[in-house]
């Protein structure tokens, strides 16, 4: 694979060390909690905490090592280009706020929004082919679990206008 | 013999219509999920999993295994003809299969890899028809410290044979285990991590977690490298599959080969993508035409099918004997047990025998359907992929949303689920594996369970874990596995 010449939004050092840094937070707190629920040998034998404390530890102990590895590591590998990152936002954030809409519209026409807007944007397609695909595979959806299945999902207003 | 008697009984359970009808469904929506990026085996089956909550364990077992068998399939299929692998254990098939579909050969390369992976399959349902009942018996002897041990061997075989950096695997999985005891614990009833956040109390379901780490996380990953799909079309013409067939039986010694390492690499979990890895190193060191691999060498694309199949089939049978799960599929398949109310591990072969000849007949079936389904529908499927991403990726967005939804009818799963898929996206690019996690995140409470049975039974002596030969031998194995691998780094580091 060629690796094309493109601007960096980070290099993957930084990425590991913020990974490595988070992990080794997070089992400090595992292990503060454990404490808290109690780490040692109770009336009933070992007690809440005793097995996630050592959970924390060893999972603290695993994440420094790999913190000192990703120091030391060179600065030149690329994570992520802007490119890829403009990419990747692209999908993500329109995702975000379909999770977003789901909670009042529902999934079946959140889902139908998102799939129109993403094939128009991205695809570049006709305001046809964009309503024909969304609203057939909000369509197939229903039909698979509000009918067939009979797995109710998260509904809006729309549904209830026509009595779901 | 017991096995071949019981295994007559599977077959007239599963040989019902409605079962045979599910076998075919499940095959089929195993192949489209194969065939889609974002959508794999592990995450595919979590989420079609709660639409079977209703159905009865053995026909939901049924589906959801052909859906297993579908996707181990599919994946053959875009790594042949777009030279993109739908799922990670058929990357070993590009190296062959694309050059061979270059060359104007996809139809004898589909072929190839379509009965390979038949043929691995069949070699491991066959191991596991004899061999589980054995482990199963022999399992109903352990006690809390022996199954403590087989799940510490579980997770330490692991470390020693991942590809991934030792101490990441280290890291990644212990994050299951912390994940998994987050919410009530289940002797004491104290609350666990969840600082107060209400949502936490019942704990993370690693359904949830599958599908954001594999789902969208795979979206992102295929987002970034903005895909365009160009590729052969295929056609498979019955003369084309003959001719095949005839050349096929030559590569005996590369068959077994692969369905050794196959079913090797399933029953420890090192799981389907390594053995295919393997199956095709092994078979390039030993073949006549070691030059010709990688420029569409027909040895080159049955050797790791038939090892990836042998290992995706063989992984289940750990699952059943042991409640031990091979790989994130089987692990999947295992939470599906549980929510269907039965309790994995070897009790299953004396009180549900319905259910587990039931799912080993289907497995000899559902393979046999497979290979009919994918021979005659390949065009089709070839045809999903030339549906352009920007369509394919907003679909499946919300295809993994609903799934997320119907776990638990939950809201705060489905931002769970988001949170998972940036997790899953950065741990891909980091080379954290993601098999350990999850499975950490499954067995972690089974784990826990046992090591503080072990501990209760001991008073707090860890030396239990050594009190007999058997459970002694089972932990010095999981430490070698664990220490080998630092040993042998430490070595070349001192070589330098």
């Amino acid at each position: 694979m060629s690796e094309p010449v493109e601007p960096s939004a980070a290099s993957t050092r930084t990425l590991e060390i913020i990974t490595s840094v988070f992990l080794l937070l997070l089992a400090i707190l595992i292990m503060w909690d454990s404490r808290r629920t109690g780490a040692g040998w109770g009336p009933s034998g070992p007690e809440s905490g005793y097995f996630p404390f050592y959970i924390g530890a060893l999972m603290g102990l695993a994440s420094a090592v790999n913190l000192v590895k990703a120091w030391r590591m060179s600065r030149d590998k690329s994570f992520v280009s802007v490119e890829e990152i403009r990419l990747v936002s692209a999908m993500f954030f329109p995702a975000l706020a379909f999770v977003f809409a789901m909670q009042w519209l529902g999934i079946y026409v959140s889902g139908a929004l998102l799939i129109a807007f993403f094939m128009r944007w991205q695809g570049k397609f006709g305001y046809a082919k964009c309503a024909a695909v969304s609203t057939g595979t909000s369509l197939v959806l229903f039909a698979m679990f509000e009918i067939w299945f009979k797995v109710p999902l998260l509904k809006g207003p729309i549904e209830s206008l026509f009595g779901y | 013999m017991d096995e071949i008697q019981a295994l007559m009984h599977g077959f007239s359970v599963a040989l019902s219509p409605i079962n045979i009808a599910l076998m075919f469904l499940g095959i089929l929506l195993g192949v489209i999920i194969g065939v889609l990026p974002g959508l794999g085996g592990a995450n595919g089956v979590a989420i079609l999993l709660p639409l079977t909550f209703s159905m009865n364990p053995t026909s939901a077992i049924i589906m959801l295994s052909c859906i297993y068998w579908g996707a181990l399939f599919g994946g053959a299929i875009t790594s042949i003809l777009f030279n993109i692998p739908g799922e990670p254990w058929s990357v070993a098939t590009t190296f062959d299969g694309y050059p061979m579909a270059q060359n104007g050969q996809a139809a004898q390369a589909l072929t190839a890899a379509f009965s390979s992976s038949f043929f691995g399959a069949l070699v491991a349902v066959v191991m596991i028809t004899f061999l589980a009942p054995l482990v199963a018996k022999f399992a109903l002897k352990f006690g809390p410290p022996e199954f403590f041990a087989v799940q510490l061997l579980t997770f330490c075989s692991f470390i020693g044979m991942s590809k991934e950096p030792a101490f990441k695997t280290l890291a990644a999985m212990f994050l299951g285990f912390a994940l998994a005891a987050i919410g009530m614990d289940n002797v004491t009833g104290q609350l666990r991590l969840t600082f107060g956040l209400e949502p936490l109390i019942k704990g993370f379901d690693f359904l949830i977690a599958v599908i954001g780490l594999f789902g969208i996380g795979e979206i992102l990953l295929t987002m970034e490298e903005g895909l365009a799909f160009r590729g052969k079309s295929a056609k498979l013409t019955p003369a084309a599959v003959w001719e095949t067939w005839k050349k096929l039986p030559r590569y005996w010694k590369s068959y077994l080969r692969s369905s050794l390492v196959g079913c090797w690499m399933g029953v420890t979990p090192g799981g389907a993508t390594p053995a295919s890895f393997m199956g095709y190193g092994i078979a390039k060191r030993f073949s006549p035409n070691k030059d010709n691999f990688g420029k569409g060498e027909i040895e080159g694309v049955l050797a790791p099918e038939t090892a990836a199949h042998a290992a995706g089939t063989s992984a289940l049978l750990p699952m059943l004997t042991l409640g031990i799960p091979g790989s994130p599929t089987a692990a999947v398949l295992l939470g599906g047990l549980l929510v269907w109310g039965l309790q994995p591990g070897p009790l299953l072969f004396v009180e549900q025998k319905d259910f587990v000849w039931g799912l080993i007949a289907s497995m000899y079936l559902g393979n046999i359907v497979g290979l009919i389904v994918v021979l005659a529908t390949v065009p089709w499927f070839a045809a999903i992929l030339r549906i352009p991403f920007s369509i394919i990726a907003p679909v499946i967005l919300v295809i993994c949303a609903v799934g997320a939804y119907t776990v638990h009818s939950s809201m705060f799963d489905v931002w769970l689920m988001m949170g998972f898929g940036v997790v899953g996206y950065i741990f891909k690019k980091l080379q954290y594996p993601m098999a350990p996690l999850v499975l950490a995140l499954v067995l972690g409470d089974m784990a826990e369970n046992s090591f503080r049975q072990s501990l209760l039974s001991s008073s707090g002596e860890l030396s239990v874990f050594f009190s007999n030969p058997l459970v002694g031998t089972i932990t010095t194995v999981a430490l070698v596995m664990l220490v080998w691998p630092m040993f042998q780094s430490l070595s070349r580091a001192a070589k330098k």
